[in-house]
């Protein structure tokens, strides 16, 4: 196990943040982290890098144990905060230097390993100062210097929040990317960013994990859902036609939501519109926001 | 008025370091303040005066509190 | 390069692009000249003020006037500058949080602290040592400093003073974590020496007597001896500032 997290619970005064975690993340997995602003997300992470002390548990990063202050475990982690902050004097290669004499990366090493990450971020050639980059520079920034020391274990905090649909497409594939020689733990408070790579979700919902477990038993555990429409007949009357249908169907944003969990259930669906002489438009599984998920597994 | 240039000419030794140092600080602010136009508080036209006129803590308050050290546009 | 000397260099880039190097370089120099000038043009000064036909009996300046204007403009116009400064090397990178990812790859906390230290006492160093010599160039040149007793003892005095002061204003910046943290911690501690040295007998020990009495040992009239207790308790306390600001950052939560 790369992360072991026992029964960390997390207090600021009498706010109770984190109640009772207990998280375990195989080597070599990307994980999503997921949860709504405020869950916690970032407190577990700063706990997980010695940063806040934890109130009662342990936590152990690849087999050495996570003390606060100066620990030990972070030469297994490589960190990249929800708001990367460099010295704007410096260029990205003068910050990367910096960095490898840190964290006492040989010299013959560190100018090739410098060059490669430059080149996996799209930094290369780029000599200007960091005062001049605009924020997915600095979050790419960021993920080349969480690499350098070749890390076991790759923490992100909301890599992709703040970024345009391009931007967070270049990070997602530079985190796929840097799957090959890492675990990957990130933080997302986006679904769908979560399911575009990871295989492994953990869910954290007011302070608690409800979910840890591979994505696809997300999916079975919360899809079944999908989003039909219809030609010839409005949502409305479809809706009243299927009126006396045993399965849960409701209306969202002009499309037919079905809940069909597993093959039997879809199939007698489709014979149903059929003998009901229901044309089908478009159908496609739906995509619930976070929110919804959460509830489902509540539930 | 002899006497004033004789005194004049005695504490040049003193006068022409003092001149240079404080003039050339406060043309490089100046140059500075117009090269930069970031400022944390205050406008051009204000750090201008400040650094011109002020001798030496004008540069100083510009370089310390004055001189914005980020680039968002 | 180790993790200390790496930091510590860029500390130094660091100061240099935030203008402090040429800041201290240019405003120590002036100070320098600064001192023989007023030494020298005060007398003139004076007859120029006082009524027509008034007899006035002003000495003529010596190097012991030159060195008092050190006494007075380095402490109060240059360490104060140096202060302002050099009073946000800790709470800026708080404040920006640009710690977090370097102490993630390992940075020693101590290291932060140390290197910080040593160049703001570098560039107390430096700037000490400009106005010093840049006033002893011109008082030898002008006038007899052979009059002077205990010179390089007496002005050692002021830098210790001054590199106190710089000790006790990373102590605040760390531990209040605020620009005027350790402005004001200095200002205060300042306030309460001068109040301490109101009492009788607390002159055996107080750091302020290097700022005060000092220039009794240019003129010869303090003794060596008076010292012992000032500049033992200045070093004392900067070994024991710089250690608490070790310990409260090893234990401060980013």
């Amino acid at each position: 196990m790369i992360i072991e997290v026992k029964n960390v619970t997390k207090r600021f005064g009498a706010n109770e943040v984190l109640k009772g975690i207990d998280l375990a993340i195989p080597e070599r997995t990307i994980c999503g982290f997921v949860g709504a602003n405020g869950a916690g997300k970032t407190t577990l992470m700063h706990c997980m890098l010695g940063l806040i002390p934890v109130t009662t548990g342990t936590i152990t990063i690849a087999g050495t144990p996570v003390t606060f202050g100066q620990t030990a475990s972070n030469e297994h982690v490589g960190y990249l905060p929800d708001v990367p902050e460099f010295y704007p004097f410096y260029s990205a290669r003068d910050y990367l230097d910096l960095c490898a004499v840190i964290t006492k990366l040989p010299k013959s090493e560190s100018s090739t390993r410098i060059a490669e990450l430059l080149d996996l971020v799209g930094l290369s050639g780029n000599k200007r100062v960091i005062s001049t980059y605009s924020r997915g520079m600095k979050q790419r920034l960021g993920i080349a210097q969480a690499l350098l020391n070749r890390p076991k274990l790759l923490i992100c905090d909301e890599p992709t929040s703040a970024l345009d649909p391009a931007g967070r497409a270049q990070i997602l594939s530079i985190l796929q990317e840097a799957k090959k020689e890492t675990a990957v733990f990130f933080s997302t408070h986006i679904l769908s960013d979560a399911e575009q790579i990871c295989d492994r979700i953990a869910m954290l919902h007011e302070g608690r994990l409800i979910f840890n477990d591979d994505l696809h038993r997300l999916d079975e555990q919360t899809s079944g859902e999908f989003a039909f429409t219809f030609a010839h007949h409005t949502i409305e009357e479809t809706r009243a036609r299927l009126a006396d249908y045993p399965a849960e169907l409701r209306i969202d944003h002009g499309a037919l939501i079905a809940r069909l969990p597993g093959d039997e259930a879809r199939l007698s669906f489709a014979k149903e519109l059929a003998n009901r002489g229901l044309v089908i438009e478009t159908m496609q599984p739906h995509k619930k926001p976070l929110e919804d998920v959460v509830m489902e597994v509540l539930r | 008025m002899n006497n004033d240039i004789d005194m004049l000419i005695e504490y040049l030794p003193f006068l022409v370091p003092l001149i240079v140092l404080q003039v050339g600080l406060a043309i490089f602010s100046a140059i500075h303040v117009i090269r930069h136009p970031h400022y944390r508080f205050g406008n051009q036209i204000m750090w201008l005066l400040i650094v011109v006129f002020i001798q030496f803590l004008g540069p100083l308050a510009y370089f310390t509190i004055g001189r914005g050290d980020r680039h968002d546009h | 390069m180790n993790p200390w000397i790496g930091f510590l260099k860029k500390e130094w880039t660091e100061s240099v692009k935030s203008y402090k190097l040429l800041l201290v370089a240019v405003i120590f120099s002036i100070l320098g000249v600064l001192n023989p000038f007023t030494a020298k043009i005060t007398p003139a000064l004076m007859e120029n003020f006082m009524p027509e036909g008034t007899v006035v009996n002003i000495p003529e300046p010596t190097a012991l006037d030159s060195w008092l204007q050190f006494y007075s403009n380095v402490p109060q116009m240059g360490l104060v500058v140096f202060i302002l400064l050099f009073s946000t090397l800790m709470s800026k990178e708080l404040d920006r949080g640009t710690l977090v990812i370097l102490l993630t790859k390992g940075l020693r906390r101590s290291t932060v602290v140390t290197t910080k230290w040593v160049i703001g006492a570098a560039y107390w160093t430096l700037a000490f040592l400009l106005a010093f010599s840049i006033t002893y160039a011109y008082t030898a040149w002008y006038w007899d400093q052979s009059i002077l007793h205990h010179l390089a003892f007496a002005v050692s005095c002021v830098y210790l003073f001054g590199l106190l002061m710089f000790t006790l204003t990373l102590w605040g910046n760390t531990v209040f974590a605020t620009g005027y943290g350790g402005l004001l911690a200095a200002v205060l501690a300042v306030i309460a020496l001068f109040i301490a040295a109101l009492f009788p007998g607390t002159d055996a020990w107080n750091p302020i007597g290097l700022l005060t009495s000092s220039p009794g040992l240019l003129t010869g009239d303090a003794p060596l001896s008076d010292f012992t207790g000032p500049l033992l308790v200045s070093i004392g306390a900067i070994a024991v500032l710089l250690g608490a600001t070790v310990f409260h950052f090893n234990k401060k939560v980013l």
